[in-house]
């Protein structure tokens, strides 16, 4: 099969049935990723066409010499942020310590055995209601390192940032995303003191 | 290790990231305390649930199409592509400027010449030289080249009006008396203009001769050669504007015998290669380093003709050749000299005149 580094050099050829091929391999995953940002599904499908649309504009651009899967990605989630705000939706991607501070987890909480409180589906539901209320910041470092099954130094290379901060924001989106469960489960009176200990 | 500190490090345990110390540590913990057991447990469900996709949507199926449709407007890539990049249109735009300015003498050229047919011709210096081939068998034909980078053809004895005749890549005009009857039936004669025609009607019963010569006009700067040099005895007596050629006429001071100099612009000679009339010339024998002039020989050229420095009385009384030199791809002139002398007279003549370019 041919690659997509070299699709893409018959795209910049003029051919045009290369670029239908692309779109045939990414347009999943770039829903996928514009689908989790958004949750709406006709508005996922209008921004990945923008998505499309917009590597084909830039896509001279892009470096050959390097992998387009990434390439494709930064630009969806870019796009999907953009559009986001054109909504006038709240959309930050810093990772200020005062803005993790509020997702810290509170120690406060306990947790009886999870299989034991709920089903295996509605714990699903759960935590996908919990991504959708993650800031884009952390739904973005969610999606990529989940969803998109991208290592730490390919969600570096993504987002233009170091590796290591790659891990400090995989951790706080983490804790940000548990924070919001067990409050789900405080509020159902589930969560309990945590040991003195 | 207490709760919190585990807890700390448990996302890193499920996925296996930790050190075997902190591992041991961990698993310690975890054996005895039911909290940290059920958080990890938590953690180890976040983390499928996170990796599983099924809760995205199919795309509607015409997805590709419809984005191939929107793409497909504007599918000139390429033409996108620039359109994108000024740096794009800045390198054009410099490239069009030298382009211009290498060729601008041609260009400038070109339009000196449309305004030459109002004004008189003012002679401007080259490194002309006269070249010339005097035919053999009584025929009185000549080649002058203005230039230094000029195009020369040295004729022979073909006559226009038979092309089978025997030399193939010979163009040159000629005549003497037993076929002055026939120039006005010639192509070439239809070249000439109508002055120089009526100047020799008078003057073609015997012993007519003429030399063609055809030249280029060459350096970056010229334009209409102007004869230069030209003996003492000739005095020019009038010079006469064409739409498509300059006519100089001179007399000789000693038996009022005419010679016309006839600068014809040859712009469908442009360009590469020699129009010759029966064989063809590669261009490329013609695509010469200005620096590395040379006499390029055709196929039947004589020994002498491989001389970079080609002398016109080397070559004057010789059989009839042809000899080319390219210098000027872009505009040529054709230069016929014609009178009512005698063979030796105009041979002497068109090695003796030169030409400045205008």
């Amino acid at each position: 099969m041919i690659s997509d580094e070299m699709l893409a050099a018959q795209i910049l050829r003029g051919e045009i049935s290369a670029f239908e091929e692309l779109v045939n391999r990414y347009k999943n995953s770039v829903f996928a990723i514009v689908y989790r940002m958004t949750g709406q599904y006709q508005e996922a499908e209008d921004i990945s066409q923008d998505v499309f649309l917009t590597v084909y504009q830039k896509l001279y651009q892009f470096d050959q010499s390097k992998k387009f899967g990434p390439w494709i990605h930064r630009i969806a989630i870019n796009t999907c942020i953009s559009a986001l705000r054109k909504k006038n939706k709240v959309v930050t991607l810093n990772f200020d310590e005062t803005y993790i501070q509020q997702y810290e987890v509170d120690c406060h909480y306990t947790y009886d055995d999870p299989e034991k409180m709920f089903e295996r589906k509605e714990l699903r539901a759960n935590i996908e209601k919990a991504i959708n209320e993650l800031p884009d910041s952390y739904k973005t470092i969610i999606l990529l390192r989940y969803q998109m099954d991208y290592n730490n130094q390919e969600i570096a290379d993504i987002l233009e940032i170091s590796k290591e901060n790659v891990e400090v924001k995989v951790h706080r989106a983490r804790k940000a995303l548990r924070k919001i469960i067990l409050k789900r489960w405080n509020e159902r009176g589930q969560a309990h003191e945590l040991p003195a200990n | 290790m207490n709760c919190q500190q585990i807890n700390h490090y448990l996302l890193d345990y499920s996925e296996g990231n930790v050190s075997p110390p902190l591992r041991d540590a961990i698993e310690e913990h975890l054996s005895q305390c039911e909290y940290c057991r059920n958080n990890y447990k938590l953690t180890l469900i976040e983390n499928e649930i996170l990796r599983e996709k099924i809760d995205i949507p199919e795309l509607s199926e015409n997805f590709t199409s419809r984005v191939i449709q929107a793409i497909v407007p504007s599918h000139a890539y390429s033409f996108r592509r620039q359109r994108k990049k000024p740096l794009a249109w800045v390198a054009a735009c410099v490239a069009l400027i030298a382009l211009v300015g290498i060729h601008w003498p041609q260009i400038s050229n070109a339009f000196i010449w449309i305004d030459s047919k109002n004004m008189a011709c003012v002679g401007q210096e080259t490194q002309a030289g006269p070249r010339l081939n005097a035919g053999q068998n009584g025929f009185n034909t000549g080649q002058l080249s203005g230039a230094k980078d000029s195009e020369i053809i040295v004729g022979s004895k073909l006559d226009y009006g038979n092309k089978d005749n025997t030399n193939k890549s010979s163009r040159i005009i000629y005549n003497d008396a037993a076929t002055t009857n026939h120039i006005a039936d010639r192509k070439e004669q239809k070249e000439v203009s109508r002055s120089a025609a009526k100047s020799w009607k008078n003057s073609t019963e015997d012993n007519k001769s003429s030399a063609a010569v055809k030249t280029p006009s060459s350096s970056a700067s010229d334009s209409i050669p102007v004869p230069v040099d030209v003996p003492p005895e000739y005095q020019l007596v009038e010079v006469e504007k064409h739409p498509d050629e300059f006519v100089y006429q001179y007399q000789r001071k000693t038996d009022q015998a005419r010679v016309a100099i006839i600068v014809k612009d040859s712009m469908d000679q442009m360009m590469y290669g020699l129009k010759t009339e029966e064989s063809s010339v590669n261009p490329q024998q013609f695509a010469l380093p200005e620096e590395d002039k040379q006499y390029l020989s055709m196929a039947d050229t004589g020994p002498n003709e491989n001389s970079p420095d080609m002398k016109a009385k080397e070559m004057a009384p010789q059989v009839p050749e042809e000899r080319s030199i390219k210098v000027n791809k872009y505009k040529h002139f054709d230069i016929t000299i014609r009178g009512n002398i005698d063979a030796d007279e105009l041979t002497r003549l068109a090695l003796a005149v030169n030409f400045q370019s205008k």
